[in-house]
C-alpha cells in the first residue's frame, strides 16, 4: 500500500465516521458509504481491486449488519475496524475468516478511545456555550463545523497509524506463523457473522414462535438452494398475512 | 397554520443544517444540541432583524441537552422550527412550551428511529445486497446506495416539512396511529427470513471429525450432520449465539471469546476444520 493509498483510505475513514458531517451528514456518510459493503467499494476503487475488497467487504458488514448505536452508549467500532481489517485483508491476501478476526479484534481495541473522543469533545461545545453568552452569534453558529477537527483526530490518526505500519505486521505474523494459528484463525472467523444475526433477532423476535421465519429462510437457502430474491420473496408474502392479519384482529 | 415568517428557502437551510451536523459535536452531556444552535443561529436574521437579544436568547435555549434518532426524529427539529417561527411572527407560543415539546418526543423518536432504521430497514437492505455482491460483484453495492437514499432523503424530507407546518400535531398524528405496530412486525418477519437466508449462505462451520479404521472411513461425522439437514451446524449455532445474546444476555464481546476457545479447542481435538 502506497503513502498515498493509505492517506486516502484514512481521509474516507474519517468521513464515513457516525460524527462528520463533510459527506453530507449520517444518512449518507454513516449509514450509505460508511457501511462496510458500502466501503469496500471505495476501498477497492483506491488500492485497485474492487472484486477483493467487496468479498471481503461482505463479511465484515455480516458481522455489524445487527449494529444499532443508541445515544451515549460505547458500541463495538464498526468504523475503524472496517478501515483497518479491510485495506490490510486485501493488501496481505488475507481469507474471509482471518479478515473477520482482525475486524473483530480491532473493534473492540478502538473502544479505548471512545472516552477520550467524547471528553476533548466537550473543548468546541464549552466554547460555544460561551459564545452565545457573549453575544457572538455568528461565531457560535459556525463551532460545529471546525469542532468536528476533534473528531479528525481521534479518526484519522489512528486509521492511518494502523494501516500503513499495520500491514507491515500483519505481512510479517502471515509469514511467520505456523499453519495451525492460521486455520484456528480462519475457523474462529468463519461463524463469526452469526453474532451480528443474533444481535438482530434480539431486536425483530418478539415470540419464540417467530424464529419459524428465521428457519424458513435458512432452509430455502441451505436446502433448496433459493436465491436471496427468492427468500425476500417469500418473506414479503408471509409479511403480508401477518399485517393483514393484524389489521383484521384490530378491525381495521 | 398561523403566521410565521418560514419561507421554503428557510425550511431548506435548516433541513441540510439538521441532516449535516446532527451528531458532529455529539458528547455525553448536551448529544445533539449544539447542531440545533447551529441550525436557529444561521435564521436568526430571518426569524429576528437586527434583535440582538432576541437572537441570543432564540440560541441560548436550544444549548441545553437534546437527544434522539437523528433521522426519522428531524420531525422534532422541524416541530421546534415551526413553533420558533410562530413566536418570532408575534404568536402565542411560549418558550417553555417549545422545550416541553422537544423532550416530550425525543425519547419516543429515539426508540422508533432506532427500531426502523438501523433495526429493521437497514439491516433487511444489507443482507439482499451482500447476497447481490457475494462473489465481489459491485451490484449489491449499488442496489444498497440507491435504495436507502432514494427512500431516506425524501422520507426524512418529509418528516422535516411537516413537523414544520403541522408542529406537535404532527408527532401526534404518527405515534398515534397503531398502524406503525403492524407495519413494524410485518417488516419483522421479512427481516427474520432474509437473514435466515444470508446466515445459511454466509457462516461456516466445519466439523471435520471422523472414525477410521483399517484405512476406511466409517463414521464422517460432519457428512453425518450434514446429511439430516443441510448446514445444520451453523442453523444450531445460530440458535444457540440468539440464545446466548438474547436470553442469557451476553455480550457480543463474550460470545467471540467463546468462538475463540471454541475454535482453539475444537481444531487441536480434531472436530472442526477451516
Amino acid at each position: 500500500m502506497t503513502l498515498l493509498q493509505a492517506i486516502l483510505i484514512s481521509l474516507l475513514g474519517y468521513l464515513t465516521y457516525i460524527h462528520v458531517p463533510f459527506l453530507g451528514g449520517g444518512l449518507i456518510g454513516w449509514y450509505c458509504v460508511g457501511r462496510p459493503l458500502v466501503s469496500a467499494f471505495f476501498i477497492g476503487l483506491i488500492l485497485g481491486d474492487v472484486t477483493t475488497a467487496i468479498q471481503l467487504g461482505v463479511y465484515i458488514q455480516l458481522i455489524f449488519i445487527g449494529l444499532v448505536t443508541p445515544g451515549g452508549s460505547i458500541s463495538p467500532d464498526m468504523n475503524l475496524a472496517t478501515y483497518v481489517a479491510l485495506p490490510i485483508g486485501v493488501v496481505t491476501g488475507l481469507d474471509a475468516g482471518a479478515t473477520t478476526a482482525l475486524a473483530i479484534t480491532v473493534a473492540s481495541i478502538a473502544n479505548v478511545m471512545a472516552a477520550p473522543n467524547f471528553a476533548a469533545t466537550m473543548i468546541p461545545v464549552n466554547y460555544q456555550k460561551k459564545l452565545v453568552a457573549d453575544g457572538k452569534l455568528a461565531a457560535a453558529t459556525k463551532v460545529p463545523i471546525w469542532g468536528n477537527g476533534v473528531k479528525f483526530l481521534f479518526r484519522f490518526i489512528p486509521t492511518f497509524v494502523s494501516v500503513y505500519y499495520g500491514q507491515v505486521a500483519i505481512e510479517w505474523i502471515v509469514a511467520n506463523s505456523p499453519q495451525a494459528l492460521i486455520d484456528v484463525m480462519t475457523i474462529f472467523g468463519n461463524p463469526m457473522s452469526l453474532v451480528g444475526f443474533a444481535i438482530l433477532m434480539k431486536l425483530m423476535i418478539k415470540s419464540a414462535t417467530d424464529i419459524i421465519y428465521f428457519t424458513v429462510g435458512f432452509a430455502l437457502f441451505a436446502a433448496l438452494g433459493a436465491d436471496m430474491v427468492t427468500v425476500l420473496v417469500f418473506g414479503l408474502a408471509l409479511a403480508l398475512i401477518e399485517f393483514k392479519v393484524g389489521r383484521a384482529r384490530k378491525g381495521a | 397554520m398561523a403566521e410565521t415568517k418560514l419561507t421554503k428557502k428557510m425550511i431548506r437551510k435548516s433541513f441540510i443544517n439538521w441532516m449535516m451536523y446532527n451528531l458532529s459535536l455529539y458528547q455525553p452531556e448536551t448529544m445533539q444540541a449544539p447542531a440545533l444552535v447551529k441550525m436557529f443561529g444561521d435564521i436568526r436574521e430571518d426569524l429576528y432583524p437586527g434583535d440582538l437579544k432576541e437572537q441570543q436568547e432564540l440560541m441560548a435555549r436550544h444549548l441545553p441537552f437534546f437527544n434522539t434518532e437523528p433521522f426519522l426524529g428531524c420531525i422534532i427539529p422541524g416541530i421546534a422550527l415551526g413553533m420558533e417561527a410562530e413566536r418570532a411572527a408575534g404568536g402565542d407560543v411560549s418558550t417553555e412550551l417549545i422545550t416541553a415539546i422537544k423532550s416530550a418526543l425525543m425519547g419516543p423518536f429515539a426508540g422508533i428511529g432506532d427500531a426502523l432504521l438501523p433495526g429493521t430497514f437497514i439491516p433487511i437492505l444489507l443482507a439482499i445486497a451482500c447476497g447481490l455482491s457475494a462473489n465481489g460483484e459491485v451490484t449489491g453495492v449499488f442496489f444498497y446506495m440507491a435504495i436507502f437514499l432514494g427512500v431516506m432523503i425524501p422520507v426524512t424530507w418529509f418528516m422535516f416539512t411537516k413537523g414544520c407546518q403541522l408542529g406537535a400535531s404532527a408527532a401526534e398524528m404518527i405515534l398515534g396511529n397503531d398502524l406503525k405496530d403492524d407495519i413494524i412486525n410485518s417488516l419483522n418477519i421479512v427481516g427474520l427470513t432474509v437473514v435466515g437466508c444470508v446466515a445459511a449462505a454466509y457462516a461456516r462451520i466445519n466439523i471435520s471429525w471422523t472414525y477410521v479404521q483399517d484405512g476406511v472411513t466409517l463414521v464422517d461425522l460432519g457428512a453425518l450432520i450434514n446429511g439430516v439437514w443441510p448446514k445444520l451446524p451453523v442453523y444450531l449455532g445460530a440458535l444457540g449465539t440468539y440464545y446466548l445474546v438474547a436470553k442469557k444476555n451476553w455480550s457480543a464481546m463474550k460470545v467471540i471469546g467463546l468462538y475463540l476457545i471454541i475454535a482453539i479447542v475444537g481444531y487441536f481435538a480434531g472436530f472442526l476444520a477451516p
